[in-house]
């Protein structure tokens, strides 16, 4: 697996709220609706609570892309973190712009808990989306080999 | 230090049939901080192996993570994170066996990782005040107020008029024997406490021990309570545009109700109008108002009904959008047509137009217009929210939904919960409802009200705390909390959290400039850690 083709596996992380887009996660399983095996999840309570460090670590450490995914507008759990999850979201995208860092590698997505389809879609798009783009600048400039002998 | 216990379910021949659990087994054991690896999930098998081990943390890679849906959950004061291994990996990559047996790898490493930074947590635990108080005396809050004392809940109705039950939107439509009979019981049981011509003034405390101030004709009272049905109903519409409440021959559905009564019971004939027109959806479902009511379009073909019946010589029309009759209520509608009643369909952009005592209206089988002559028009306007509802909810720190009624928990699993633990909704205050609906929310709000009250309070066990050392005062963390749960401690200047209050979303973490604000189960390190899991090999 070559790290600088476009034949590489991409290697997604996403952050997925307990209510909506874990539950559509989970039925996707259930309806055994098939997508490829790049995404690690990380089920968090709420999307209003991702931290943007947890992005930028995932980022980092070699993430080839980050998808944040929770209730749709109007539908949180907890009243409206999804609406702070989105402002964080358009101003971390703004500050990995100007890092020089490609903003299309963080996806923001509302995925409601039956929306099984849509997640699974989701992850296809995504798997091929980063794809196309190719690997992290990060898995090569971060990953530091041990000296040989 | 962590002492983490790895549970597989091995028992389930899908997931045994999908991946290779023997090595996800041996790959678990090698894992920095576990000490047991088990092969059966049974609750009672992980209880004891998490005494026997005294493990810290459970990891149960299954099936599926249904089983804790509403967040993190304990085993023997042990928390207990749930790995999905079909649903979230075998049943979704059944085209990459091999990737999906490295993922299962990932997916348990990034548990065991995020289990070893987590601190020790506590849940306190507390019981709830054993009193209900039941807001709203009209069929939902009867019906709920009975069902609460007929499970031993000592029980308030806190009623805004003086008569027991104001005339709500849904008796148009009602059995009258079942009200009267509802009143009768409720006046009649000693231990339902009515309070009539009285108002909520103020809402404290927290779920499960609230404290309300009520004003009463004898004078302010505090009541504590464990639990609150909201049922305060809603109204007709009454528009201003068709010359509604100016002349008696314009009226509303209820308006002509009450009259048809009248002449039923008298047998005045000759007082009856020859000739009746009902206008469906009258300056309703357009504009700011876009929702069905639900029960308009019953309540037209009822009173339609009656009207023919007690006199067959009356013409009905029936101008309408389209009939909405739930359930078997279409039987009126056939039973409307069988009787001669006249049905026109119009569309929003050709209302009918009324002037004098004609109605124009554009029929859509003829394809031209047809002047109707009325000597009673009846509209039929809808339901909207009681005029203090609004107040209502910032009172109890509520949310409305954009039709103004109250928003429950979750509009598809909880419909009768509202979004605060221990307040429950029932009845037209949440949206139009037919009668039996009403009924069934008020029997349903109640056994959850009732229920609530028979277990224990918990705090959240992914609940917030504050590192003291590094807080810096700033408040971001009390703007951003949705559940009033924080504020900023005057003598100390820093952030303080009521444990009772949060409901543990971990806003205020991910606000934090300074990660002074910490989720427990979700520490900062944890997430970090499950991070390099996936990441860093």
């Amino acid at each position: 697996m070559s790290n600088d083709g476009k034949d590489f596996e991409p290697r997604i992380i996403a952050f997925l709220c307990n209510w909506c887009a874990y539950t559509g996660a989970d039925l996707a399983g259930t309806s055994r609706l098939q997508y490829p095996p790049n995404v690690r999840m990380i089920r968090m309570m709420c999307t209003g609570s991702v931290d943007p460090v947890y992005v930028i670590k995932a980022l980092a450490d070699g993430a080839d892309g980050v998808l944040i995914a929770g209730c749709h507008p109007g539908d949180c759990h907890y009243q409206d973190g999804n609406f702070k999850a989105r402002r964080r979201v358009a101003v971390l995208r703004e500050i990995l712009q100007q890092t020089g860092f490609d903003p299309e590698r963080v996806w923001l997505q509302w995925i409601s808990a039956s929306e099984s389809k849509r997640f699974a879609d989701t992850m296809n798009d995504m798997t091929e989306a980063i794809r196309a783009r190719g690997p992290s600048p990060m898995r090569q400039e971060w990953r530091l080999e041990p000296l040989a002998g | 230090m962590p002492a983490i216990g790895v549970f597989l379910d091995a028992q389930d021949p899908v997931l045994t049939g999908s991946l290779d659990l023997t090595m996800l087994a041996e790959s678990a054991e090698a894992m920095e901080g576990v000490v047991y690896v088990g092969l059966t999930i049974g609750e009672s098998e992980i209880r004891r192996e998490v005494i026997d081990h005294r493990l810290s943390d459970a990891i149960i890679a299954c099936r599926s993570a249904h089983a804790d849906h509403r967040g993190p959950t304990m085993i023997a004061a042990a928390p207990v994170t749930h790995v999905a291994l079909g649903t979230t990996n075998a049943f979704v990559h059944q085209d990459y066996p091999p990737l999906s047996n490295r993922k299962a790898m990932d997916m348990i490493r990034m548990a065991v990782d995020r289990a070893r930074s987590a601190r020790p947590m506590t849940v306190r635990v507390d019981h709830p005040e054993p009193r209900a108080l039941v807001l709203g005396g009209g069929l939902a809050g009867l019906v709920a107020a009975q069902t609460l004392r007929s499970q031993g809940v000592e029980t308030h109705l806190l009623v805004r008029s003086n008569g027991l039950v104001r005339a709500s939107a849904a008796d148009l439509a009602c059995n009258r024997d079942l009200m009267a009979a509802l009143i009768d019981a409720v006046r009649s049981d000693p231990s339902i406490n009515v309070y009539r011509s009285s108002r909520l003034q103020a809402w404290e405390g927290r779920p499960g021990r609230f404290m309300a101030r009520i004003s009463t004709p004898d004078g302010t009272r505090e009541l504590r309570c464990g639990v609150l049905v909201v049922a305060t109903g809603a109204q007709e519409y009454h528009p201003e545009n068709y010359g509604l409440n100016s002349a008696l021959f314009v009226q509303t559905q209820s308006q002509f109700r009450k009259r048809l009564n009248q002449w039923i019971l008298g047998g005045s004939l000759a007082e009856t109008p020859r000739f009746t027109v009902m206008i469906q959806c009258a300056d309703t479902r357009q504009g700011t108002r876009l929702y069905c009511s639900k029960t308009c379009c019953t309540d037209a073909l009822t009173n339609a009904i009656a009207l023919k019946r007690f006199s067959p010589e009356a013409e009905v029309a029936i101008l309408f959008r389209d009939i909405v009759t739930p359930g078997f209520r279409e039987e009126h509608y056939h039973e409307a047509r069988r009787r001669g009643v006249l049905f026109i369909r119009y569309t929003p952009d050709a209302p009918p137009v009324i002037k004098g005592k004609t109605v124009t209206v554009f029929d859509q089988v003829l394809g031209e217009e047809i002047v109707l002559g009325f000597d009673q028009l009846v509209l039929s306007t809808g339901i909207i929210p009681d005029p203090e509802t609004p107040a209502l909810a910032g009172l109890l720190g509520l949310t409305l939904t954009e039709d103004g009624f109250f928003r429950p928990a979750n509009i598809k699993s909880q419909l009768l919960d509202l979004p605060r633990p221990g307040m429950f909704l029932a009845g037209l205050c949440g949206g139009p409802a037919t009668p039996e609906e009403i009924i069934e929310q008020g029997l349903a709000a109640g056994l959850r009200a009732a229920l609530y009250l028979r277990r224990p309070l918990k705090t959240s066990l992914t609940i917030a705390t504050v590192h003291e050392r590094i807080c810096s005062g700033c408040g971001l963390c009390v703007r951003a909390c949705p559940a009033n749960a924080r504020w900023i401690d005057l003598d100390s200047g820093l952030a303080k959290v009521d444990p009772w209050l949060c409901i543990g979303c971990g806003t205020c973490v991910s606000v934090c400039p300074n990660g002074a604000s910490r989720q427990s189960f979700y520490e900062a390190g944890g997430v970090l850690g499950a991070l390099d899991a996936a990441l860093v090999r």
